[in-house]
C-alpha cells in the first residue's frame, strides 16, 4: 500500500511539477497566435525530456552519481567548462523568470506591482531552500501546482468545436496569417519550454538526494513515463484555452495577465483562483529547482560536496551558492533580464532555453 | 561608356530598391503598433467584460488593465522613430497614431476609473478606440 501510495505521489508531482513559468506562458502565446498548430512541438519535447530525465534518473539510481559529475569525467573538463558556462547561464536566467513569476503571480491577487514582490519571492525561495526538507519541498510543490489541472477543466468548460481544434493539432506546419520565420521562432521557443536543462539536473540530482537505487528504477520510470506526458497535456489544455478564446479575437498574448481571461471565461473566479494558486506553487516550486540545480551543477563540476541532505557545515560552498543565485540584485529583473524585458513581453519565453534574442519580437506585425 | 551606364543602373535601382524597402518596412511598424494597440484593447474589453460579470476579481482585472496600458503606451511611442519620407506615409502615421491616441486615452481612463471606484461604467470608450485601430488597421492591410 506504501509503495502505491508512493507511486501516486511520485505521478503527481510529477504532473504539478511539470510546468513552469516557460510553460505557462509559451503556450498561451502560442496558442493565441498560431492555435493548436505547434502542438506537435509538444509532444516531440516531451518525448525528449522524457529520454533525458529517464537515463539521468536511471544513471543516479544505479551508480549514485549525478549527471554533472559524469559529465565532467566522461568529457574532461575544458569540453565539462563549456557545457557547465552554458547550463549555468541559461539556469540562472530561467531563475530570474521563475522569481519573476512568481511575483506576477502574486500581482494577480493583490494588484500591487510585481517589482515589490521580487525581493520577497526570491527570499522566500532562499528560506525554503534552506530550512524546508527536500522531500516537502518537492512534493508540497508538485502538489499544489496540480490545480493547473483547472487549465483542463477551463477548456471542457469552454465547449470548444473539438474537431476544429483537432484539424489544428494534426494539420502540422500551418502560419495561418503568420509568417512561416515566426511560427518556426515560436516551435523553438515551446520546444525550448518543454526541455528546460534544470530538469535533468534536478532529476538526475534528486535521485541522489532521495537515495535512489536500482529497486526505485519502476517508480523513477512511473514518474517520467506517467507523470511527463500528462503535464505536457496540460501544456496543451492551456494552448487550447488561448485557441479557444482568444485567437479569435487576435489579441495575441505578451502578459501573464492575459493567461487568465480563457479561465475566468470558462469558470468564474474559483477557478481563477484555483489557477492562480497553482501558478504561484509551478512558478515558485520551479524557483526552488532552479536554484537548487545551479548549485548542483556547479558543486558537481568542482567535485565539492553538495546536496541538501548535507548540512551546511559539510557542504559550505553548495550553500553558499543557494543564498548567492536567488539575490535578484546579481541580474536587473526590470529591465532587461527579467519578466519586464524589452516591451514586458514573454518572461516565460526567456526560460525556453532557446538561446536567442527573444526580446526581440520575430514578427513585424505580419498578422493579417 | 557601357561601364559607367552599368554602374549608374545599378546604383538607381539600388536606391529605388532601399527606398521601397524603406516605405515597406515604416508600414509594418505601423501595421505591428495598430495590431499590438488591438490586442490591448481586445484584452481589455474582454477583462472589464468578465468583471462586470463577476466571473474575475478586481486584482485580475487591474493587472490587465495595467499591463495593456503598458503595451499600448509602448505602442505608441514605437511610432515616433518611424521615417516619413512620402504624404501618403504621413497620413498613415497620422491616422494610426490618432487611432492609438483614442485608445491610450480611453484604456488609462477606464483603468483609473476601476483603480478610484472599483467600477468600470462602460466599455464602450475602448470599443468606439478599438473600432477606430480596426479601420487604420484594415485600410493600412489592403493597401499593401
Amino acid at each position: 500500500m506504501r509503495k502505491v501510495l508512493g507511486l501516486a505521489l511520485g505521478i503527481l508531482t510529477a504532473i504539478g511539477g511539470f510546468l513552469d513559468i516557460g510553460d505557462l506562458v509559451t503556450n498561451a502565446v502560442v496558442g493565441s497566435r498560431f492555435g493548436l498548430s505547434l502542438g506537435w512541438v509538444v509532444v516531440v519535447g516531451v518525448i525528449g525530456i522524457c529520454v533525458f530525465a529517464q537515463m539521468a534518473g536511471r544513471v543516479a539510481a544505479v551508480s549514485g552519481r549525478a549527471t554533472f559529475e559524469l559529465i565532467r569525467e566522461r568529457l574532461g573538463p575544458r569540453v565539462a567548462v563549456l557545457n557547465l558556462g552554458a547550463s549555468f547561464l541559461i539556469n540562472l536566467m530561467t531563475l530570474t523568470a521563475e522569481v519573476g513569476g512568481v511575483a506576477l503571480a502574486i500581482q494577480l491577487i493583490t494588484s500591487v506591482s510585481y517589482l515589490l514582490w521580487v525581493p520577497f519571492a526570491a527570499v522566500a525561495v532562499w528560506l525554503v531552500i534552506w530550512r524546508v526538507r527536500f522531500t516537502i519541498m518537492e512534493n508540497v510543490a508538485g502538489l499544489v501546482g496540480l490545480c493547473l489541472i483547472g487549465f483542463a477543466v477551463a477548456l471542457f468548460l469552454l465547449n470548444p468545436d473539438w474537431s476544429d481544434l483537432g484539424r489544428q493539432a494534426v494539420q502540422g506546419v500551418s502560419t495561418g496569417t503568420e509568417k512561416v520565420s515566426t511560427y518556426w521562432f515560436y516551435a523553438v521557443a515551446l520546444f525550448g519550454a518543454a526541455m528546460t536543462p534544470y530538469e535533468v539536473f534536478f532529476f538526475s540530482s534528486g535521485a541522489v538526494e532521495e537515495g535512489w537505487t536500482v529497486k526505485d528504477l519502476a517508480q523513477s520510470r512511473a514518474n517520467v513515463l506517467v507523470g511527463f506526458p500528462l503535464g505536457g497535456a496540460l501544456s496543451l489544455a492551456i494552448a487550447g484555452c488561448a485557441a479557444v478564446v482568444l485567437l479569435p479575437q487576435l489579441i495575441a498574448v505578451t502578459a501573464l495577465s492575459q493567461v487568465m481571461l480563457p479561465v475566468a471565461e470558462a469558470g468564474g473566479k474559483i477557478l481563477l483562483a484555483l489557477i492562480i494558486l497553482g501558478v504561484v506553487a509551478a512558478t515558485f516550486g520551479a524557483a526552488l529547482e532552479t536554484t537548487l540545480s545551479a548549485g548542483y551543477t556547479i558543486a558537481q563540476f568542482f567535485g565539492w560536496p553538495w546536496g541538501k541532505f548535507r548540512p551546511p557545515a559539510k557542504a559550505a560552498r553548495f550553500h553558499l551558492l543557494m543564498i548567492v543565485c536567488p539575490d535578484p540584485r546579481h541580474r536587473d529583473v526590470t529591465h532587461g533580464g527579467g519578466p519586464d524585458y524589452g516591451d514586458r513581453n514573454l518572461c516565460g519565453v526567456l526560460s525556453s532555453g532557446a538561446a536567442a534574442d527573444i526580446s526581440a519580437d520575430p514578427d513585424r506585425g505580419e498578422r493579417s | 561608356m557601357r561601364a559607367w551606364t552599368w554602374a549608374a543602373g545599378l546604383t538607381l535601382s539600388v536606391c529605388l530598391l532601399e527606398g521601397c524597402s524603406q516605405q515597406a518596412a515604416a508600414t509594418d511598424d505601423l501595421i505591428h503598433a495598430l495590431s499590438e494597440s488591438h490586442s490591448a484593447i481586445a484584452s481589455s474589453v474582454l477583462a472589464i467584460r468578465l468583471y462586470a460579470q463577476h466571473r474575475s476579481t478586481r486584482a485580475a482585472t487591474e493587472t490587465v488593465l495595467g499591463d495593456m496600458a503598458g503595451q499600448i503606451v509602448d505602442a505608441e511611442r514605437a511610432l515616433e522613430p518611424v521615417k516619413i519620407d512620402s504624404t501618403q506615409l504621413q497620413s498613415d502615421r497620422d491616422a494610426a497614431l490618432g487611432a492609438i491616441h483614442a485608445g491610450v486615452a480611453a484604456l488609462l481612463t477606464s483603468r483609473d476609473e476601476l483603480q478610484r471606484h472599483g467600477t468600470v461604467g462602460s466599455a464602450a470608450g475602448l470599443e468606439s478606440a478599438g473600432g477606430q485601430v480596426d479601420g487604420v488597421l484594415g485600410e493600412l492591410r489592403g493597401s499593401r
